[in-house]
């Protein structure tokens, strides 16, 4: 039922000829061990691209993930602070109080000498 | 028509009161609105003048060392040149100190302007000190600039020396009312946030109970204690304000003695969070 090809040849001459046309042949696939041989980059361009557009899509998704819980927590504090000026202000005035720590000199007299002279 | 003149007469005398506070309120409305545009101005003169203050700074130290080689130089050499170059170099280098301090002094003016809690005399005076001061700087650096004689450099740098030996002193006075100026501003701040803190628990109907009302006892109890230790020091302060740069000597102990008050106001402003969480 199924023949089978017949690859060997009986003439040696007919195997030589068919040996150009078998190496060109492999030349109209893609070679990934020699690329710059290649004369046909189109599909590997493709390949590329559809690779990069999925690894893009996974870290999109990635950092939407992470953000996520972020966005909440940060709508949460909002929330507090619009639900509580007093408390706002409160905390302001301590942020205040440690700016005016007595032990720190935002403002030293500078180092000039007030005595130099020529003599 | 007296009838006519009457009804005219009642419509307008009913309408000035409405416009009057109308305009009352526009006022009061454009006051504060002026305060806080003035406020934002006077910080950003600051914040400009420090950046500037800062690299003239900066520009004096340079010329210090300059200013130093040029006289060990002459120490070693004593040269005519060696002269002359000391001479320029002392000139400029008193041209320099003249800038940073006419920009320091007037760092220390603008905060005095802008720090509320200060008692007024005192701050008046201070202020009054400060611009003579400055007077007197810029003047001295107008002329040191037109001199070129050793003689009179050295003159002018000499007359400097005497005439500003309380510049030191005159700037600790200023940085001491600052450093209380700016408690008293939070401790005024604090008592009206307590103020309003009691409206908001009598109004959510929480300020009979027990643990509050202990609470606010506390804290009032701190907040009064802050109070008593500034009032003492601004009596103090202002008994004291003929003696010679009373004020000044309060700057080397000032940690010791505002301490406490920063401590009863770390705790009243603790107190204050604490009562709105319970």
């Amino acid at each position: 039922m199924f023949s089978r090809k017949e690859f060997n040849q009986t003439s040696q001459t007919e195997f030589v000829e068919d040996g150009a046309f078998i190496e060109s042949s492999a030349h109209k696939k893609f070679n990934l061990r020699d690329l710059k041989n290649n004369k046909n980059l189109l599909p590997f361009y493709i390949l590329i691209a559809v690779l990069f557009f999925f690894f893009l899509l996974m870290i999109i998704k990635i950092i939407g993930n992470k953000q996520t819980p972020e966005a909440e927590m940060i709508k949460k504090v909002e929330e507090k602070i619009e639900l509580d000026p007093l408390s706002l202000r409160a905390n302001e005035l301590r942020a205040n109080l440690k700016d005016h720590d007595p032990t720190k000199q935002t403002l030293p007299f500078p180092q000039v000498d007030l005595e130099f002279n020529i003599n | 028509m007296k009838r006519l003149v009457f009804f005219f007469l009642s419509f307008f005398l009913l309408l000035s009161p409405a416009r009057a506070q109308e305009v009352g309120s526009t006022d009061s409305s454009s006051l504060k609105t002026d305060g806080i545009w003035q406020k934002e101005r006077l910080d950003e003169e600051i914040s400009t003048l420090k950046a500037s203050y800062q690299s003239q700074l900066e520009n004096y130290l340079y010329q210090d060392k300059l200013y130093r080689i040029a006289y060990d130089q002459h120490q070693e050499l004593q040269t005519l040149s060696s002269i002359e170059d000391l001479t320029q170099k002392a000139k400029s280098l008193g041209i320099y100190r003249d800038e940073v301090l006419i920009s320091y002094l007037n760092l220390l003016r603008l905060n005095l302007i802008a720090t509320e809690g200060i008692e007024l005399s005192l701050k008046n005076e201070s202020l009054a000190k400060l611009e003579t001061t400055l007077d007197y700087i810029g003047i001295h650096q107008e002329n040191l600039k037109n001199i070129n004689d050793r003689d009179q450099v050295v003159a002018s740098l000499m007359t400097f020396t005497t005439d500003q030996k309380n510049l030191n002193n005159l700037a600790n006075e200023v940085l001491v009312l600052l450093s209380v100026g700016n408690l008293q501003v939070i401790y005024d701040k604090s008592v009206v946030l307590k103020g309003e803190i009691d409206l908001y628990l009598e109004q959510k109907g929480t300020s009979t109970l027990p643990s509050i009302d202990r609470a606010s006892y506390e804290t009032n109890r701190s907040l009064d204690s802050a109070k008593l230790k500034l009032d003492t020091f601004w009596t103090d302060v202002i008994e004291h304000r003929t003696s010679n740069w009373y004020l000044a000597k309060f700057y080397d102990q000032l940690p010791k003695t505002l301490n406490p008050i920063y401590v009863n106001l770390s705790q009243s402003i603790s107190y204050l969070s604490e009562l709105l969480s319970i």
